[in-house]
């Protein structure tokens, strides 16, 4: 299911970049387990590579990354995490069409601007009881075009970057138990036969 | 009288073989040059040298015994390993020349404690000796020198001391 998720969403990205970068509209979001030997070392290997493609992290410790990466370097990131991990357990990416939600912000936002021009040209003839209320109104509809900014803002940002989320483990550590071979020296190797021989 | 002087003279003949070459053998050592900033601590018959930080490396003789040659050896003891439980290193193995033949070295990771160790070993085969390789440290240490320690096992030879 992944492997078809994958080219998926890669011929979605391919297709968004092809109308245009300010039309881009997918918003994707990457969950990520892996197996690593050294989760400090992956932790810091991830969020340096995030920053140096253009990203950035806002989440990071030795059990989870949580990094926001441009859109055109997912499959690089796919490729890094696949590389150096042990054994990656879940590699799962989503895509969501925001068009609809960027439509109704913007709509949302033009509305608002069009009511602040017509109270600016209210309270300029207004009386004084009059200017009060209209400028009531107006702190409501600017509070409320800075949230629909703020929320467009955001969801562009999404578009742009991808939202990854990557937990890491370290690999199970069994040890090894020697298996006796009809070879006597061959079972004179073991790693802490050597180590107890070495240390005395 | 001629023929019992004869067979006394080739019994003590072969005696002094088998004492000179029970010295021989019995004199032989593994070696092999340090890494760079390893203490060496040079022992009868195996060779032991210690980073800083831990790791160490040893080199000893094992009788070749049922003569066998390096491929068998080298497959012998990979497999045994893997059965054993440890896991091979990525690309972790290689084949190597030194002045005591071509030998084969693998490279594995097993727990010591609550950390990861690298586990290196390797073997050549000359004649009637295996000469075995083996190093460990922890993941980090052990990564750091690491090319040396593969560099130092082509210096793997056997000395003679009588």
């Amino acid at each position: 299911m992944m492997r078809r998720a994958v080219p998926a969403i890669m011929v979605m990205l391919l297709a968004t970049a092809a109308v245009g970068a300010q039309q881009q509209t997918l918003s994707i979001s990457i969950n990520v387990h892996a197996l690593v030997f050294d989760r400090e070392a992956a932790s810091t290997e991830l969020t340096d590579w995030a920053e140096s493609i253009g990203g950035y992290f806002t989440l990071k410790s030795e059990e989870r990354v949580v990094m926001r990466v441009p859109v055109a370097a997912v499959n690089d990131l796919r490729v890094l995490i696949y590389d150096r991990a042990d054994l990656v357990v879940e590699y799962n990416p989503q895509a969501h069409d925001v068009r609809q939600e960027l439509s109704e912000l913007r709509a949302g936002i033009e509305s608002r601007e069009e009511a602040l021009t017509r109270i600016m040209g209210y309270i300029e003839d207004a009386d004084t009881a009059s200017t009060l209320a209209l400028e009531r109104e107006l702190t409501a509809i600017l509070g409320e075009l800075e949230s629909l900014q703020g929320r467009l803002r955001a969801r562009i940002n999404d578009t742009r970057y991808a939202h990854v989320n990557i937990d890491l483990s370290t690999r199970e550590a069994s040890i090894p138990k020697q298996i006796p071979s009809s070879f006597s020296w061959i079972n004179r190797i073991d790693l802490y036969q050597f180590l107890r021989e070495v240390r005395r | 009288m001629i023929a019992s002087s004869l067979r006394a003279r080739a019994i003590r003949v072969a005696a002094l073989l088998f004492v000179t070459g029970v010295i021989l053998s019995g004199c032989a050592t593994a070696r092999m040059d340090a890494p760079e900033a390893f203490a060496v601590f040079d022992g009868e018959r195996t060779f032991v040298s210690t980073s800083p930080e831990g790791v160490v490396l040893r080199a000893r003789l094992e009788d070749n015994n049922p003569e066998q040659d390096l491929s068998f050896w080298s497959e012998a003891l990979e497999r045994n390993l893997i059965d054993s439980g440890y896991i091979a290193v990525e690309d972790g193995s290689g084949s190597f020349e030194a002045p005591s033949g071509d030998g084969r070295y693998f490279q594995w990771l097993a727990p010591v404690g609550r950390e990861d160790w690298f586990y290196l070993t390797a073997v050549t085969v000359s004649g009637k000796w295996i000469v075995v390789a083996e190093a460990a440290g922890p993941y980090e240490y052990y990564r750091d020198h690491q090319a040396s320690l593969l560099e130092s096992l082509t210096t793997l030879r056997i000395e003679r001391s009588l």
